[in-house]
């Protein structure tokens, strides 16, 4: 029999219980491990007319693929990473802003890039929040 | 009185402290399990790609996933469209799906020749 350790919601036994949704910690299960948590900020002041792309990064060397979580700020908005808005005409008041973010086995990356028309210019600050936990993704 | 196992930080009181952030454990709160954990790898063609693995709960679960570059050098979130340098600038990670039956990865190959993607997914305890 495998031994295990597991701790039930109040009123749950942890001897019975088969939900683990009702179980506050079981040890059949793993789960994420913290690592370490930041902030990185990309500032934007391009012409018209103009693509581009700007990376920031912070290093983890955790020498493996890390599980990670990246939101970005928005206007007032907090949410995950990979969104994209645009705004305006093409080809003249368009602008185009994308937030993307990967790891390396050594750095977390964040990146804006995006394009403006020919009678736009765009000048902004993202701000983003990553969450780095020690669970490798072997891949 | 509601008994409690509680871990706190280093530092912190654990008779005393209130904020969640400072415990390594506390049975009061739920951990977020991983209930599954896999890799799944797909050979793509030029173009969108929709793929699909089973993940073989009863309910629609949360779920999170990454895919690595076939450069093997970089893992993206979804939401990752391209690389602007070169020679990053062929693989997209788009969308992760997830409905009652199957985790769904959303993409775009530019490549001319075909490609094997991997991906690596998770998942979670809670239901959607």
């Amino acid at each position: 029999m495998t031994r295990k350790i597991v701790i039930a919601k109040t009123g749950y036994n942890a001897l019975t219980e088969t939900d683990s949704d009702n179980l506050a910690y079981s040890s059949a299960y793993n789960t994420l491990k913290y690592y370490v948590s930041g902030s990185l900020t990309i500032n934007v002041n391009v012409g018209s007319s103009t693509s581009y792309s700007y990376t920031n990064s912070v290093n983890h060397n955790l020498s493996l693929f890390p599980f990670h979580i990246i939101y970005v700020k928005y206007s007032t908005n907090w949410e995950m990473i990979g969104t994209n808005y645009s705004t305006g005409i093409w080809p003249t008041t368009y602008i185009y802003r994308k937030f993307e973010g990967w790891v390396t086995k050594t750095k977390l990356y964040v990146k804006v890039r995006g394009n403006t028309g020919t009678d736009v210019t765009d000048t902004y600050s993202t701000d983003f929040r990553y969450k780095i936990f020690k669970n490798n993704l072997n891949l | 009185m509601t008994r409690q196992i509680r871990l706190s930080k280093s530092g912190k009181n654990v008779l005393t402290e209130t904020d969640p952030n400072e415990f390594i454990f506390h049975s009061a709160y739920n951990t977020f399990k991983i209930l599954a954990s896999g890799t799944a790898t797909f050979t793509i063609g030029s173009g969108l790609f929709t793929k699909t693995v089973a993940h073989g709960q009863s309910i629609i679960p949360l779920v999170f996933a990454f895919m690595i570059c076939d450069t093997n050098e970089e893992v993206m979130l979804p939401g990752f469209q391209w690389f602007n340098t070169s020679p990053y600038d062929d693989l997209g990670f788009y969308q992760l799906y997830v409905d009652a039956t199957n985790v769904i990865f959303y993409g775009r190959s530019f490549k001319a020749t075909n490609t094997d993607i991997k991906f690596r997914y998770f998942i979670f305890e809670s239901p959607l």
